[in-house]
């Protein structure tokens, strides 16, 4: 059963990997400014660009489908400001009504808009479709280093890698000025930090992870991507260095534990049908997640029993 | 050195329509450790904030060593209420403090080990070398506040603004603190703090601003610091707790 590997699980692998670190490295700034419901409003606003990009462009290659995306996430990320500025709302409450109104606007437009192509498109964009991602030529791990072959691997792969480099490596150039805004946002802005472009570039980059995801988990439980893995690693050291590494395996290591769970365990408990793998890997970084923190606190009542004994 | 490290004129801040401080004028001598006394909710964070350019202010005019703050915000460092910070952030005390040369290293310099050293020299003026180290979460309220001054005085600023650095903090570190503002007094820098402690003024600095929404006095403390103008700055029912002091 390992036989067509290549053909079937090789690109659905990688797709989900690369998503879920991307989704993940960011998720990591987002627990420390306490904004992880932000990837979740993001994942949501999304829909309406979606759907826009469609009707204006009249098409959903993968880049209009970005543009659109984009353009969505940093409106709503604006729209929560001016919400926060202008009313008495807190945070948490701004981003709810936005995502909330974003969202319905989006499945409105997709209702007023003829429903065929775009329909299973959005589905798609909403619950994954990483099953499907086949790579035709895909034959062995020799196929890669085949110019032919490689013209069949599917956009979304590539995709993935490409957003994972541009954020990883962003990130990385902006370490000081994201870690500094972070901790101390005042005192950063004093020190000639652009605070407002730094929390901007954060939504985008939010944006775009949660945006190459679609294909992968799906945009509902890609914000599982997001905070669980980041969470995990939170409550287990107190090194920034080593959170972000921890949660980068614990990414990793749902996104390929998870699809080969879900691809081939049934089949070898004898079911006919696979499961699916998006709510498989979300699954499992749930259970990463709860791991840690009984992990975490079995440490505490250790110390604390330890504590009592001396 | 006589001229005015800050000047405020007619200054009024307002939050949602609610005054905050209201037509401030007053003046901060340079190279003088100065005072800001009034009780909570006078104004006195809100005043340092328009001081750095951080809020919109209504009307009025600030000038930091003749300029506008957001001009001058590279002279200035800020120290700002521990309060505010989330302590259980993943730093120790080495990262923080180096948060201060951020500013001056911009993204791409290398962090070199010329930076490493005045990071450890910083440390060892606030006498917390021994805690390079140590996550911030495990300290207590006093070696925070040392961290945040050893975080400031990397950046080497001439103004230094800071909020409350006394609060809640233990006697040793209070009088680390002392000695490092005046030293850094001595090396020609100004300095303006929030303070709460009104049995400490006489001691600590040269000069104070009283204030309660607008200033009821500013100058020398010798000549200001009297007790009809605590009075009208605190109002005559809340000052029981003075007179306990002496
Ligand atoms: N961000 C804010 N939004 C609305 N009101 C505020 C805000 N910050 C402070 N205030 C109000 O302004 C007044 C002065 O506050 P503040 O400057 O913090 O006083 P102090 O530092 O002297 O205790 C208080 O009444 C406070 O409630
Ligand atoms: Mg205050």
């Amino acid at each position: 059963m390992f036989d067509d590997f290549f053909l079937i699980s090789f690109v659905p692998i990688l797709t989900g990997l690369f998503s879920a670190l991307s989704c993940t490295l960011v998720g990591n700034i987002l627990i420390l400014r306490k904004q992880a419901m932000l990837s979740d409003t993001i994942s949501h606003v999304v829909l309406p660009g979606i759907v826009l990009s469609f009707l204006i462009f009249g098409n959903l290659g993968p880049y209009f489908m970005l543009v659109g995306a984009g353009i969505a996430g940093l409106t709503a990320v604006g729209t929560i400001a001016v919400l926060r500025t202008y009313t008495s709302m807190d945070n948490s409450a701004a981003m709810a009504t936005t995502l909330s109104v974003f969202f319905a606007a989006g499945v409105l437009m997709i209702e007023l808009t003829s429903g065929g192509n775009v329909h299973l498109d959005v589905e798609h964009a909403l619950y994954g479709n990483l099953e499907s991602l086949i790579w035709i030529d895909g034959e062995s791990l020799m196929s890669v280093f085949d110019p032919a072959a490689r013209q069949s691997i599917p956009v979304e792969l590539t995709r993935a890698i490409i957003g994972f480099v541009l954020i990883a490596s962003v990130m990385l150039i902006y370490w000081r000025f994201l870690i500094v805004s972070t901790f101390d946002r005042t005192f950063a802005e004093i020190s000639g930090v652009p605070v407002g472009i730094v929390s901007a570039g954060l939504a985008l980059a939010a944006t775009i992870a949660a945006v190459i995801s679609f294909d992968a988990v799906g945009s509902i439980i890609v914000v599982a991507m997001f905070v669980c893995p980041p969470a995990a690693a939170r409550v287990l050291t107190q090194s920034l260095r080593d959170q972000v590494w921890l949660s980068l395996l614990f990414s990793a290591l749902s996104a390929v534990l998870g699809y080969a769970v879900a691809g081939y365990v049934p089949i070898l408990l004898g079911f006919e049908t696979s499961i699916s793998a998006a709510g498989t890997i979300a699954t499992l970084s749930g259970l990463i997640l709860a791991s840690a923190i009984f992990y975490s606190k079995r440490q505490v009542s250790y110390d604390f029993l330890d504590g009592h004994q001396t | 050195m006589s001229a005015d490290a800050i000047s405020v004129t007619e200054l009024t801040v307002d939050y949602d329509g609610v005054t905050a401080i209201k037509d401030v004028d007053f003046a901060v001598r340079a190279e003088k450790l100065t005072a800001i006394v009034g009780p909570n909710g006078a104004g006195k964070s809100t005043l340092i904030k328009a001081l750095l350019g951080l809020i919109p202010t209504r009307t009025g005019s600030i000038s930091c060593f003749g300029t506008l703050p957001k001009q001058y915000r590279k002279n200035i460092s800020y120290v700002p209420q521990r309060a505010q910070i989330d302590w259980e952030f993943p730093a120790n005390v080495f990262d923080v403090v180096a948060m201060g040369l951020y500013g001056e290293l911009g993204l791409l310099r290398r962090f070199s080990s010329a930076h490493k050293d005045r990071v450890h020299s910083a440390l060892m003026d606030v006498d917390m070398a021994d805690f390079a180290a140590r996550q911030i979460s495990q300290l207590s309220g006093g070696q925070q506040q040392r961290v945040f001054l050893a975080r400031s005085i990397i950046q080497d600023a001439e103004l230094i603004l800071l909020d409350e650095p006394f609060g809640g903090i233990d006697a040793k570190s209070e009088a680390v603190i002392v000695d490092i503002l005046r030293s850094q007094k001595q090396n020609g820098k100004s300095i303006v703090a929030v303070h709460h402690d009104l049995s400490t003024v006489k001691d600590y600095f040269d000069d104070i601003i009283l204030l309660n929404k607008t200033v009821t006095a500013f100058g020398p403390v010798n000549d200001v610091f009297t007790k009809s103008n605590i009075e009208k700055t605190y109002g005559v029912s809340n000052l029981d707790f003075l007179t306990g002091r002496g």
